[in-house]
């Protein structure tokens, strides 16, 4: 029966001129799972893109803020993220004033001052003026300062700035840099330093406002994120791209409902395409299926011979489908996503 | 007296047409013996495909009954009648029904695909060599004139070696030289193979080549002869 069933199949498909529905049907199935495959895999990737991209506004994919030095407040945190095999690095954050190395003239400059460690940011990058991304963090008599901060201070690469008690050499200045999400604390010109120099700034006293952040990336964050959301912490903030910004988690939404509506109209009209061609092929079968069923093909047999032709058919428009899914999302990609 | 292999008796089919009924066949009586051949005739609309319908177990009665060897058909579920058919009958149709998108070859396997047998292929190309096809086994029925398809649907009819052979007009799409042929092949066959064969036309020759002939008038007999052939 499978032997019949198969050849009539090939037949329909491939010589008989009668079996033009057969054609139609695995054009219909075949193009019902390109469409939806093709979109699928582009909203997954579009998606993806959008996530990292709003991820490297945040320096990571999710960000512990807490009140006390991270060594202790969030030991167990820590632990966790090097448990599921994610990235991490920490940073202090903080404001203070800048000012000039023998510069009476002038003023110093309130600056949001980052502390950062090896592996900073783990998401986005740090652009200088020429659109080159910076690699690595500044050395530990060194500091990066933002192009408002070097205006209003009037330094150059080279330029001495205080901090605290200690003396940095400005060695880049940057256009770009992550965590430009945040609150109102990002209004202020920035500087970034390496956190093995704050110690020695004295900057951070008892009572200081900084605020002390782990940094975790990876593919599994969302798994790692919800651990931390079940292991609240007083004095800690949880921050994600979507809670810390409204409207690049609105935008990340309308994306996805419109993609997914996208899917679901090529789904609906497959699906009508679909329903055409079997009622037109079912139509050509009938006939065919009267004079086995005269020749005394038992209904199990007619059933098997269905079953066998229509779960081919639909393994070989699968297949057919799912390599028009990829050219079809290749192309999506081509033609919507920057180069 | 031995039992026959295929008896109507008192055969009768109505069908309700709007208000009335209308009476295709009427009290019909066929007694045919093993090897025995029968030709039903009469003009059109006198319900000769219905009651060939009825004997071969296509179609159910509105009363009477159809025996072949000793089992009454109205017992016989559809699957059970489609099972006696797959082993014991064979169908020769006016218009061929070959299925256009098989071989002549796969066309002649199918009722031996249908009933399970492993040497279909074999049997098959012997049929198609006795029907004189034994080049065209790889043709479509498109690619084969009427008479050839005629032949094909013959070899088909007689591949699982059935007990009783219903044809329907088996020539009438076909020229009269055609005709000839096929009607001598399809006589021919039935005696090396000691089929019982039922056939229905308008054909009076061929007809008269039969053991018995019913002439069907308005659904009932209106005569009934025998020949008797050396």
């Amino acid at each position: 029966m499978l032997e019949l069933a198969l050849t009539f199949l090939r037949r329909a498909l491939f010589k008989n001129t009668a079996g033009s529905e057969t054609r139609v049907l695995l054009l219909a199935l075949a193009m019902a799972v390109a469409s939806v495959g093709a979109v699928s895999l582009f909203a997954e990737k579009v998606q993806r893109s959008l996530k990292q991209q709003a991820a490297g506004l945040l320096g990571a994919d999710v960000l512990l803020a807490f009140d006390k030095p991270v060594k202790e407040a969030a030991a167990p945190y820590l632990a966790e993220a090097r448990r599921q095999g994610l990235s991490n690095t920490q940073s202090t954050r903080f404001m203070s004033m800048t000012g000039k190395v023998n510069d009476s003239n002038t003023m110093p400059v309130l600056t949001d001052v980052k502390a950062v460690q090896t592996d900073y940011p783990l998401r986005g990058r740090i652009v200088n003026r020429q659109g080159q991304a910076l690699t690595g963090i500044p050395a530990t008599q060194e500091v990066w300062i933002d192009e408002r901060l070097a205006d209003k201070l009037g330094a150059q690469t080279g330029t001495q700035v205080q901090l605290g008690k200690s003396i940095f050499t400005i060695s880049n200045i940057f256009a770009e840099e992550p965590e430009i999400a945040g609150s109102f604390i990002t209004m202020s010109p920035k500087l970034i330093m390496n956190e093995q120099a704050l110690a020695a700034t004295e900057l951070l006293q008892l009572g200081n406002r900084a605020s002390f952040r782990l940094h975790v990336a990876g593919d599994n964050s969302a798994d790692y994120l919800a651990w931390v959301k079940s292991h609240p912490q007083t004095g800690m903030r949880v921050d994600t791209v979507n809670e810390l910004r409204p409207e690049v988690r609105s935008t990340l939404e309308r994306a996805e409902k419109f993609l997914s509506l996208t899917a679901l109209l090529a789904v609906l009209l497959a699906a009508v395409a679909v329903v055409l061609a079997t009622r037109r092929s079912i139509a050509r079968e009938l006939d065919q299926m009267a004079l086995m069923r005269c020749l005394g093909a038992s209904k199990w047999q007619l059933y098997q011979l269905l079953a066998v032709q229509f779960s081919a058919l639909l393994v070989l428009a699968l297949m057919v489908g799912l390599v028009f899914a990829y050219i079809g999302h290749g192309l999506l990609l081509w033609a919507f996503l920057p180069k | 007296m031995s039992t026959p292999l295929l008896r109507a008796h008192e055969l009768c089919k109505s069908v309700p047409v709007e208000n009335t009924t209308l009476h295709i066949l009427k009290d019909v009586n066929v007694h045919l013996e093993s090897g025995e051949t029968l030709a039903i005739v009469g003009a059109s609309g006198s319900g000769k495909t219905t009651l060939l319908g009825l004997l071969a177990g296509l179609d159910r009665a509105s009363s009477g009954e159809v025996f072949w060897d000793t089992q009454a058909l109205s017992a016989l579920s559809e699957e059970q009648l489609a099972a006696y058919r797959k082993t014991h009958i064979g169908f020769v149709f006016q218009s061929f029904q070959l299925l256009p998108s098989l071989t002549a070859l796969e066309n002649v396997m199918l009722p031996l695909q249908l009933a399970g047998k492993s040497n279909a292929r074999a049997q098959a190309k012997l049929w198609l060599d006795k029907v004189g096809l034994g080049a065209r086994l790889e043709h479509t029925p498109k690619q084969l004139s009427g008479g050839e398809q005629q032949r094909v649907a013959i070899a088909r009819a007689f591949v699982n070696e059935p007990k009783l052979l219903f044809a329907d007009e088996p020539t009438g799409n076909l020229d009269s030289s055609t005709c000839e042929a096929i009607n001598e092949l399809m006589f021919a066959l039935n005696r090396s193979s000691g089929t019982t064969l039922v056939l229905v036309t308008h054909d009076l020759t061929l007809a008269a080549q039969c053991g018995q002939q019913l002439r069907l008038h308005g659904g009932q007999i209106t005569a009934h002869t025998r020949t008797n052939y050396a």
